[in-house]
């Protein structure tokens, strides 16, 4: 398990991101072109909740097979505050009424996350490595990360659809605490407080 | 170009979110500095968005918010205070 931060690993990273970022972003975005591109912008900028900084990778023979980016909900805000901003700039510099369209179809399609609860932002693993338990592995590595840091609450989304994800995270002690409907697929929100 | 003052950036946000606000227990002639429309969920993404917008449309005005400081764009004072010192003449609102 280790941290991604070198730039020639972006666009490896970006490989199981975007995966794990779908169907809602290539949807968001209007096409996987754009929805890559401005991807590849958010995991090279160090303030967005996407930067490659957060990566947690987990590699093989030199190669990354999957990985998660998590973040305290504390410092969520801050994050998707610059990810608004620069939304916002590459609307005033490329006016696109079609992606307003959407940001106003998916209103309220993410429920806020709490302060005191660590949160798994984005998780994947490239297809040749699925089967081999790299998800379980993960997942483990983010309550670790999450526990360490002291937080004893945990919160992902998922799309509906991603019925592999959903059985893991129920398997590890998720439960579904809410649905927001958007025109691809629902998103579902889980968390789970761990005993004391 | 006239210059546009901070205290009309405020006023004119105010105003245009006085319901919201009011129905979220806020006086909207008595915010804070430091209030956030974002954190307090008196606007969301989107309206990020149209508050910049309608902030240009509404002074004929075009910010270049490149410089800002992302934790201060949804922050009255902080935001009108930038609104203020950078706004430019025409309007190219989304």
């Amino acid at each position: 398990m280790v941290p991604a931060g070198v730039d020639s690993r972006v666009g490896e990273i970006l490989a199981w991101v975007h995966e794990a970022s779908n169907p809602y972003l290539d949807w968001f975005w209007g096409s996987p072109t754009e929805a890559v591109a401005q991807l590849k912008e958010q995991l090279i900028r160090p303030n967005s909740e996407l930067s490659e900084k957060r990566a947690v990778c987990l590699s093989e023979a030199g190669q990354i097979i999957g990985g998660y980016i998590a973040l305290p909900g504390h410092e969520l805000p801050a994050c998707r505050k610059a990810d608004l901003l620069t939304l916002s700039n590459h609307l005033k510099r490329a006016p696109n009424e079609g992606l307003i369209a959407r940001m106003r179809q998916a209103r309220s399609v993410f429920a806020s996350v709490g302060s005191d609860e660590f949160y798994l932002s984005r998780i994947g693993v490239i297809p040749s490595a699925r089967g081999k338990g790299t998800g379980k592995k993960l997942l483990g590595a983010f309550l670790e990360d999450g526990r360490r840091r002291g937080f004893r609450q945990f919160r992902l989304d998922v799309s509906a659809d991603n019925e592999r994800a959903i059985r893991l995270y129920r398997v590890a002690g998720f439960v579904m605490a809410g649905e927001s409907a958007i025109p691809t697929t629902p998103i579902r929100y889980f968390s789970m407080t761990l005993a004391d | 170009m006239q210059a546009i003052s901070r205290d009309a950036v405020c006023a004119f946000l105010a105003g245009r979110y006085a319901d919201q606000l009011r129905g979220r227990g806020f006086e909207p002639a008595a915010l804070p500095d430091d209030f956030d429309f974002l954190l307090s969920g008196v606007i969301d993404s989107l309206g990020v968005i149209e508050m910049i917008s309608a902030v240009e449309q509404h002074f004929g005005i075009t910010v270049d918010f490149e410089t800002l400081d992302p934790s201060e764009l949804t922050v009255l004072g902080p935001f009108s205070r930038f609104v203020a010192e950078h706004a430019t003449s025409g309007n190219k609102s989304v």
